[in-house]
């Protein structure tokens, strides 16, 4: 795809971070790869003194386990 | 009722004789998509271009150009107005963008004068999916051209969806109108139009469909999720259309479909006077043929 429409950037095919336009786009694309593509993910809230998880009711087992490793990760790497 | 996006050609075949009409088929994808969709009798039709373009390429692709009809046009704006005035003169039932771009094939379409524009009409895009993990196929909308929608908007997507569901043979589809949370809330535009619009279809508002929103898009397609928190409705965990809030949303949804996950995909944009297909220069092969025999069953 990404000869087809011959981007000039690096960030083409080898992207890690994604920022979305609005918050429903971020929230389509969360529950779209959690409920529709199967994939285990994990998120924090961050801005505060510590990180804050905050994980939707319906978010399974692994995905609530992974939130809180990346918490400790981000904790314990945190200046 | 069609389950799977393959299906469509089955049910063509048994129904032939539509004319579909190319605007400005000069490359490669398109003209394979279109000869494959002739060969199995699903249309006939019809290159608008250069035909000596047009036929050296079947040529490098071994094509037998002699399965189509040519009509000579000098340019890409000639051929997609070409294209309209075909289709717009009866001989065409459905229309597809070939390389032209789609600033002209959008605005021969659109022309006030020579157009296929019914008054009043809104252009609106419309998917299908055919998803790798989910029990059937989803009808979204819109992911292409109008940007941020309205009421007024959001109307017009939710009869199209609901259309294209019937013409798939889905008799009472269940369309989720998605937004980030259940709850209408007052500071999300997403989540009150959703509102309205369920509240709408409740009082018969859209014929033949069972309408559900606000509603966060794993509550639309999980039911587990529905469980959790607590949702009781028929659409939950069951969706048969998505209705999305804005482009970006129902965009990212559409590229983690054919991107993330590969799964098939037909295309096509409602409102005109006849079903038109506008494929991407990125859109494969079977993209295109998909929507070839997408855009052929609204015209059943």
């Amino acid at each position: 795809m990404n000869q087809i429409k011959t981007p000039d950037h690096p960030v083409t095919c080898v992207k890690r971070n994604c920022r979305t336009k609005t918050l429903t786009a971020a929230d389509v694309f969360h529950k779209g790869l959690a409920n529709f593509a199967g994939a285990e993910l994990n998120g924090l809230l961050q801005g505060r003194l510590k990180p804050v998880i905050v994980m939707s009711g319906s978010e399974s087992i692994i995905s609530k386990f992974y939130c809180i490793a990346l918490s400790v990760f981000i904790a314990d790497h945190s200046i | 009722m069609i389950r799977r996006l393959k299906d469509m050609f089955s049910v063509l075949k048994s129904s032939p004789g539509r004319q579909l009409v190319v605007a400005y088929a000069h490359d490669a994808h398109t003209l394979a998509a279109v000869r494959e969709a002739v060969s199995m009798g699903i249309v006939k039709a019809t290159l608008t271009g250069d035909e000596q373009s047009i036929r050296e390429i079947c040529k490098m692709e071994k094509i037998d150009p002699g399965i189509f009809d040519f009509a000579s046009a000098a340019d890409e704006q000639q051929a997609a107005s070409l294209a309209v005035s075909l289709v717009k003169s009866g001989q065409g039932d459905l229309i597809m963008k070939g390389t032209v771009s789609t600033d002209r094939y959008m605005r021969a379409i659109l022309s006030k004068e020579h157009g296929i524009l019914p008054p009043g009409a809104l252009l609106t895009h419309v998917s299908v999916l055919d998803p790798v993990k989910y029990k059937k196929l989803l009808i979204i909308g819109d992911v292409a051209i109008i940007p941020l929608p309205g009421l007024k908007e959001k109307q017009v997507i939710l009869n199209a969806l609901i259309s294209t569901a019937h013409s798939l043979g889905i008799q009472n589809p269940k369309v989720a109108v998605i937004a980030a949370t259940e709850q209408a809330l007052p500071g999300m535009p997403a989540c009150i139009d959703a509102a309205v619009l369920s509240k709408m279809a409740e009082r018969g508002q859209f014929k033949n469909a069972i309408v559900e929103g606000p509603v966060a898009l794993d509550v639309a397609l999980d039911t587990e999720s529905a469980k959790i928190k607590k949702i009781n409705t028929p659409v939950a965990g069951d969706a048969d259309c998505l209705l999305f809030p804005n482009i970006e949303s129902g965009n990212v949804f559409y590229k983690c479909h054919t991107k993330l996950l590969e799964g098939d995909v037909a295309a096509i944009v409602c409102g005109a006077s006849v079903p038109a297909v506008l494929s991407s220069r990125g859109d494969s092969i079977r993209t295109k043929l998909f929507s070839i025999a997408l855009a052929a069953m609204m015209t059943l």
